[in-house]
């Protein structure tokens, strides 16, 4: 116990990290309970309100087949969370098992698995994603696996860096010399002490996953069939919306977009903070 | 003649949990030409003190209260430009483990040189000049001028340290913990190297270290810490023959002689938090001699012999006895 | 019978040069290095950066594998046996080392890391035990630590942590790497004093490595001065320290810090060269004030001079 309420002292002093938090929970409380909260169902339709101005009764207006958009854009939150957690727990899982292999095992096992990481680093990924979804298809099953594929390698690497330098330390020695075996000391030793830093990593690999997706979307790419926020913001310039000046049909996803991203990137930035300095001593 | 005093300097370091109390009340005073050991272990505080002489001690850090003064002016109370005047010219210092930290990227002549030319108006000619001359001075010759750090070992490379501290003739050296990681022999001669530029120049040297009997080879006088308190000042020799406070009796009382065989005795348990410190005297939990009135010691200062002071409530009233 | 006995240990760590270099160069950590260990008896190791001290004490326990040499352990040559034969041996040896801050996992809790050899070897012991063996290292009250992280230890009780954590094998053998170095100077007596009390009740023989001879003088029954990779001299401590023969040994030994303002005669020149490029014939030759023609081209053999007492060096015949 002490452990999980020093943690939250820490975390509470970075005001950044916080903010983010509260941000989070706001946008999942708003995805979770968006059947309850919206003003309308989002799939009715009011022809007669095409495209129409915000006014009280439409916050955001309308979108060009009569849908209120402010709860569109509710129920847009939920697909970018669920792609980002989704997308960034296969990617730290891919990342971490790849790390820790390539890191305990060394030599040819490590050559081999680093030159593949390399190459997933090297790539442009946003193009590379746009390439392999227009042959796989564009269901969100498969976007969210296209960008968890090209997102794991900058995870593999820190989790590699951080298993070379803790399988020296003393305490993997004396285990060793107690007959401990390499699973013992991946599990026991090496595991527990990179799962926090990674947390970090994990965060910032949220915020690129639905920044991918948004993207995918928004260039149509991705399956704009589902309500997300870049499926609006694809919708927003299609429609023409944006070609006249509509533009709270294109801005406030857009911002909400950008407001998760930002939240994840400040948590991120905040448990690498924490994790970061503790390492030193472990 | 007193070339440094210190009164009632306190500084603290701010934390997410408190303050730690790092300096409370340090007073002392340093003559000219004399070299000084300042002893203590982990938390004391010394490496603080060293820091405040310079005024380079870290952000975190704040000097609550207190007057350093150098030379007859209170170097607290100089403006930044002044202050930068002083340090490295007047007063240098030879960090800790400084030897890792030379530039990689610059050979040792011109890193010598470096202090000189930001310090005085000469000709970086000039300046190089002088630098080897002081190279040769701690022992490294023409071979070395124009090498690089990592080609050198870490004796050298001490020696380079040293060198720089030296190469604007101050009138004082501070050195943090010289020796560390030098291997025993490297150790001697570096200690040797700096007693003899002190006698030399006549360099006020302060020497701080957690390694007695290496302060004890070559300082004239030791001021012993504890939890960021003074226990004790004295001559080097009435201090190891005739110590007064229990902490320093217990450091001598751990340290084994190879050459004598007798039984070495630790201090039992461990230093304080100094995170919002107990009021009252900071050894009191290790203390064999402790007693209740420790606790609201407030450190008063008794005189138990020729510039022997001891910081110790069991000396009350002593200065009757004393000379 | 010995505990421990090593003959001609040797570890050569091949230097890793570009693919296009045919020639490999080799660190010559360790060079033939003998050691015998009684039954019960503490032995010093003393040796600077270089000397290959920490290399032999990682053999000794089954480590680090010898490129040559043979090391038994009660009896067992262990560089020899299967691995199910080594597993066995090493239950009866155990290893402390330097830093205490890298010595426990930071996620670990004490009662764990002192139990984690017993369920390694698949042992069973009761709570009881584990009390028992802090209360020797001075963990007391050991309800108080049991449930304790490294990071809410100072560094003494760490140490503590990891000398109970070597002692709950009931180990015959024990090497114990620089314990006290990272130590603050007042309680480094307790732990030396601590060891040889252990010593003693529990009857487990002990490697003391050290740089620091003033640490070994006290704790060793017998001491052995590492150099580059070779033990240059040999013997019971206090004879070895009141007369040391070999130059290296009395350099040391006029080196180290005392109590008291002195004057020294520094007569070695140059550093420890690194072991790479160990020089030709006695390897301290090129830094030897008395060195001889021979000391260049021929290296000295360890051989007994007084009662007990070894050197390796040519003024001795």
């Amino acid at each position: 116990m002490t452990k999980i309420s020093d943690f939250w002292l820490e975390f509470r002093r970075n005001k950044a990290g916080v903010v983010g938090l509260v941000l989070i929970l706001i946008f999942v409380f708003i995805a979770v309970l968006a059947p309850f909260i919206s003003p309308y169902n989002p799939s009715t339709r009011n022809p007669n309100l095409f495209l129409s101005h915000p006014t009280l009764a439409h916050i955001f207006g309308t979108n060009e087949i009569g849908q209120d958009l402010f709860s569109l854009d509710m129920y847009g939150a939920r697909i970018p969370l669920e792609v980002g957690l989704i997308a960034a727990a296969i990617t730290v899982f891919l990342g971490l098992v790849i790390g820790l292999l390539s890191g305990y095992f060394g030599g040819v096992v490590d050559e081999v698995l680093m030159r593949i990481t390399d190459f997933f680093i090297i790539i442009p990924v946003l193009i590379f994603m746009i390439i392999i979804a227009a042959f796989v298809g564009s269901s969100l099953i498969n976007v969210i696996l296209v960008i968890a594929l090209l997102s794991w390698a900058p995870t593999a690497r820190v989790v590699r860096s951080m298993v070379i330098s803790l399988r020296e330390w003393p305490f993997v020695e004396v285990a060793k010399a107690n007959n401990a075996g390499s699973s013992y000391i991946i599990f026991r030793h090496i595991m527990p002490n990179v799962i926090p830093v990674v947390f970090g990593t994990a965060m910032l690999a949220v915020a690129n996953s639905i920044f991918a997706q948004a993207s995918l979307v928004f260039l149509g790419v991705g399956d704009v069939s589902d309500i997300s926020w870049g499926s609006i913001m694809h919708f927003a310039f299609i429609s023409g919306a944006v070609s006249v000046g509509d533009w709270w049909y294109i801005v406030p996803p857009g911002i909400f977009i950008i407001l998760l991203i930002l939240s994840f990137v400040m948590i991120g930035y905040s448990l690498e903070e924490i994790f970061n300095p503790r390492l030193r001593k472990v | 003649m007193t070339i440094i005093e210190i009164k009632n300097l306190t500084v603290n370091y701010k934390t997410n949990k408190g303050y730690v109390s790092a300096l409370d009340n340090i007073s002392l005073e340093i003559e000219r030409g004399t070299v000084t050991g300042l002893v203590g272990e982990s938390g004391s505080g010394k490496t603080t003190l060293g820091l405040a002489l310079l005024r380079i001690l870290p952000p975190a850090a704040t000097i609550k209260s207190g007057e350093i003064i150098v030379d007859g002016v209170d170097i607290l109370k100089l403006k930044e430009d002044e202050m930068v005047d002083l340090r490295g010219k007047k007063i240098s210092m030879v960090f800790q483990g400084a030897m890792n930290y030379l530039n990689p990227l610059i050979n040792i002549e011109e890193q010598v040189a470096e202090p000189l030319i930001i310090h005085e108006n000469i000709t970086k000619k000039e300046a190089i000049r002088i630098a080897r001359d002081k190279l040769a001075l701690v022992g490294l010759d023409e071979n070395v001028w124009r090498r690089y750090p990592h080609e050198l070992s870490g004796g050298m490379r001490q020696r380079v340290v040293i060198a720089m501290a030296i190469v604007t003739s101050p009138d004082i050296l501070i050195a943090d913990e010289p020796t560390t990681a030098l291997d025993v022999l490297t150790q001697a001669r570096i200690i040797k190297l700096i007693k003899s530029l002190q006698k030399e120049f006549n360099l006020t040297t302060i020497i701080i270290s957690h390694d007695l009997p290496m302060v004890s080879e070559i300082a004239d006088d030791i001021i012993v810490m504890y939890g960021g308190k003074i226990c004790e000042i004295g001559r080097n020799e009435e201090i190891l023959a005739n110590a007064k406070h229990p902490y320093t009796k217990g450091l001598l009382a751990s340290i084994p002689d190879p050459k004598t065989p007798k039984e070495i005795v630790g201090i039992p348990g461990e230093p304080i938090s100094l995170l919002n410190p107990p009021s009252g005297c900071r050894f009191y939990s290790r203390c064999p001699s402790a007693r209740e009135t420790c606790k609201t010691y407030e450190y008063e200062r008794y005189t138990v012999g020729d510039g022997h002071v001891v910081l110790c409530n069991l000396y009350e009233g002593s200065e009757d006895e004393c000379c | 019978m010995n505990v421990v006995e090593a003959k001609e240990i040797r570890k050569y760590f091949p230097v890793k040069e570009s693919i296009f270099n045919r020639k490999v160069r080799v660190v010559k950590a360790l060079d033939g290095v003998d050691l015998n260990i009684e039954k019960g008896q503490i032995s010093s190791l003393v040796g600077e950066t270089g000397s290959g001290k920490t290399t032999l004490g990682r053999i000794l326990v089954g480590l680090v594998e010898p490129t040559a040499g043979s090391i038994k352990i009660e009896g067992v040559d262990i560089t020899s046996i299967s691995r199910k034969q080594l597993k066995e041996i090493r239950k009866r040896t155990q290893i402390i080392f330097q830093d205490p801050f890298s010595s426990l996992n930071p996620r670990m809790k004490v009662k764990d890391t002192i139990e984690e050899p017993l369920k390694l070897n698949h042992i069973d012991f009761d709570q009881e035990k584990i009390f028992r063996i802090m209360q020797a290292v001075d963990l007391k009250p050991p309800e108080d630590f049991l449930n304790r992280y490294p990071h809410e230890l100072s560094g003494g009780q760490k140490q503590r942590v990891a000398i109970a954590r070597a002692l709950v094998m009931s180990p015959d053998f024990i090497v114990a790497d620089e314990p006290v170095s990272m130590l603050d100077v007042s309680i480094r007596a307790n732990f030396l004093n601590l060891i040889r009390r252990l010593n003693a009740e529990y009857n487990v023989s002990l490697l003391m490595i050290t740089h620091d001879v003033s640490i070994a003088s006290y704790i060793g029954k017998e001491i052995s001065i590492l150099y580059l990779g070779k033990i240059v001299e040999r013997g019971e401590t206090k004879e070895v320290i009141n007369n040391p023969l070999h130059p290296y040994t009395r350099a040391l030994m006029d080196a180290i810090p005392t109590l008291g303002k002195k004057e020294k005669e520094i007569e070695i020149k140059g550093e420890i060269p690194n072991p790479i490029n160990i020089p030709p014939g006695c390897r301290f030759n090129p830094r030897c004030p008395v060195a001889m023609e021979i000391c260049k081209e021929v290296e000295p053999v360890l051989k007994e001079v007084g009662k007990g007492h070894f050197v390796s060096c040519h003024l001795y015949k």
